[in-house]
């Protein structure tokens, strides 16, 4: 469904030192450089699949997605999308996709969303039988009673969020590039949103490329993930093998029936944590097993859980360590 | 059937939205009164008596028929076109199969509609006062409306290009203030071009401006030839092609450069 090669973004970016004194240096002199936004990226994602998009602030991830749904001409590389090639922005293409950033997108701010939804149903030349189901369906789906006809300004954060994404969904579309759909919403609305694009997923086996800072709408969604840093992919497979790759050790927690002086527990593993009667270790992955036997035959315990370590923290060790790297040759948002 | 109603739907979300922004118009329109003011200059000077053949009441029709088709072809899409490009507003019209330019053409429409509504009584109280008249026949009437019609495409054809200009400058917005400031005294909103030195006019025929202003309004007046209609209509057309070239020209190319920052 979706095929990358290669695919760069170069920018060339004018440098200005601050200040007046700054301005006038670069009237004379213009400084150039060369932001490698996105770097020789490859991938190739199925139909129906649900994959998640990570990498720290400034990574390349939106301007992948970006190139992905035709706002940007790469600088190299091939993308094809559903068949077609992004950048000539051609009918079919964009009734097949659609890609949902942040909040103020293409709702007509003065007016009801309800407006701007028949200016789309216009634009994608849906007929009136097939609109009517699908507002249903999307009105049932995000709970947009009694929103659809409230002035867009005059909407939450949230109450607009989902109005955006069934405007962004009128048409149908195949492909789903959704760029962090859950900014500045509470958790009750984030795990709304999460169901309906599951939802949306199995109803009609739509391809989803998503990007969020909770990794929590990472995890509840997608089985692949694809971890971009410095405009380089870095990582491309499901979970366990990326914890496997990334954190060699899993996690121990132990409930005592006594409290262990730390110097005890210390020679088990690693300590992390250490409360009165509950301490947690960290161990290395192939040491596991023995770890806890020795653990039950030495030490007062209660109970033993194995567990791997956070998703959260091996993401962001992976940045750490990509980050310790040479530096890449610099980014772009 | 598909672009009949999308027309028709553009136009009535365009008219509803214009409805929200009935104050800003109001004041936009009163910022337009200038001809009026330039009315009020001419016709004490032509107490002294008729210059180049206008009397006082020629004066007066004149700027009052330049503040009318003025407020029919108010164009300020340069404006957000090269803000939408360089904030990166841009991307959300990119993600649909309809040109941007046709969204900005119906909300123009319905804002200049707007502006006659509120410009016509102005105007009807203007020739009250000054005893100004139009000879109103069909046949002007007609050729009005598409004199009218001929300055609105070139005037926002050329403006929907220098907004266009922002995928590659930061710098369009004082192209802008250029042309309009060319307009406004070129286009005979401050002098009526039959002032000018016979030179200056033949020179003036060779830019788009007299075709947007002072055309429009020798034809409403009943002041032009069979011929110089003809000729006019011309060359309005030559330069709706140029610009309308230009447009699609700038607007393929710009969009490799654009580069979506932020939203």
């Amino acid at each position: 469904m979706i095929s990358v090669k290669d695919l760069s973004k170069h920018y060339r970016v004018h440098e200005k030192e601050p200040g007046f004194l700054g301005s006038l240096k670069s009237l004379v002199r213009r400084r150039h450089r060369t932001v490698k936004a996105v770097d020789r990226v490859s991938f190739e994602i199925a139909p129906g699949e649900i994959v998640g998009f990570l990498g720290p602030n400034g990574a390349g991830k939106t301007t992948t997605l970006k190139m992905l749904s035709g706002l940007l001409h790469p600088s190299s590389g091939e993308v094809s999308v559903a068949g077609f090639v992004p950048k000539r922005r051609q009918r079919a293409f964009l009734s097949a996709i659609t890609l949902v950033m942040g909040q103020k997108q293409q709702l007509i701010w003065d007016l009801p969303a309800a407006d701007s939804f028949l200016v789309n149903q216009a634009i994608y030349d849906i007929p009136d039988a097939v609109y009517r189901r699908r507002l249903g369906e999307l009105t049932e789906m995000l709970g947009l009673q009694g929103l659809l006809n409230k002035q867009v300004r005059k909407l939450s954060l949230g109450e607009r969020m989902k109005c955006e994404l069934a405007a962004a969904l009128l048409h149908q579309p195949q492909v789903l590039f959704l760029d962090e759909p859950t900014i500045g919403l509470d958790v009750n609305m984030q795990q709304a949103v999460r169901d309906f694009i599951a939802g949306y997923n199995r109803r009609h086996g739509a391809t989803v490329v998503l990007t969020s800072h909770y990794m929590a709408d990472v995890t509840a969604l997608a089985k692949r993930i694809l971890v971009i840093d410095g405009g380089r992919m870095v990582f491309d497979g499901d979970f366990k093998s990326l914890a496997e790759s990334i954190a060699p050790q899993k996690v121990l927690k132990l409930q005592l029936r006594e409290p262990q002086p730390e110097t005890v527990l210390r020679r088990y593993g690693e300590l992390r944590e250490c409360d009165e009667l509950r301490a947690e270790l960290r161990v290395e992955r192939n040491a596991v097993t023995e770890t806890a036997a020795r653990l039950l035959n030495d030490l007062p315990v209660d109970d033993i859980g194995i567990e791997d370590v956070p998703i959260e923290e091996i993401v962001g060790k992976m940045f750490h360590r990509t980050n310790a790297a040479p530096a890449p040759a610099g980014r772009v948002a | 059937m598909h672009r009949l109603r999308l027309l028709h739907r553009l136009f009535a979300v365009s008219a509803a939205e214009t409805a929200e922004y009935r104050a800003p118009i109001l004041v936009w329109v009163l910022t337009g009164t200038m001809p009026l003011i330039m009315m009020m200059i001419w016709m004490g000077l032509a107490k002294a008596g008729p210059m180049a053949g206008y009397e006082a009441e020629d004066f007066a029709a004149y700027f009052l028929a330049i503040f009318l088709v003025r407020q029919m072809t108010v164009c300020w899409v340069h404006e957000e076109l090269s803000r939408e490009i360089r904030l990166g507003e841009m991307s959300p019209r990119l993600l649909r199969p309809l040109d941007p330019y046709w969204l900005f053409a119906a909300q123009h429409l319905t804002v200049a509609a707007m502006h006659l509504v509120i410009a016509l009584p102005v105007a009807v109280i203007g020739f009250a006062a000054t005893g100004a008249t139009i000879p109103l026949e069909p046949a002007n009437s007609v050729l009005f409306v598409l004199a009218i019609a001929g300055a609105w495409t070139i005037r926002f054809n050329m403006l929907y290009g220098v907004g266009l200009l922002a995928f590659w400058t930061d710098q369009a917005a004082a192209l802008g203030n250029l042309i309009f400031t060319l307009y406004i005294v070129l286009g005979g909103a401050v002098v009526p071009l039959d002032l000018f030195p016979a030179s200056v006019q033949q020179a003036l025929a060779f830019l788009p401006f007299a075709y947007l202003l002072n055309f429009p309004v020798e034809v409403l007046l009943g002041k032009l030839t069979g011929p110089a209609v003809l000729r006019g209509f011309v060359v309005q057309l030559l330069w709706i092609l140029l610009f309308v070239g230009l447009r699609h020209l700038l607007w393929r190319n710009g969009l490799k450069r654009y580069s979506a920052v932020g939203a």
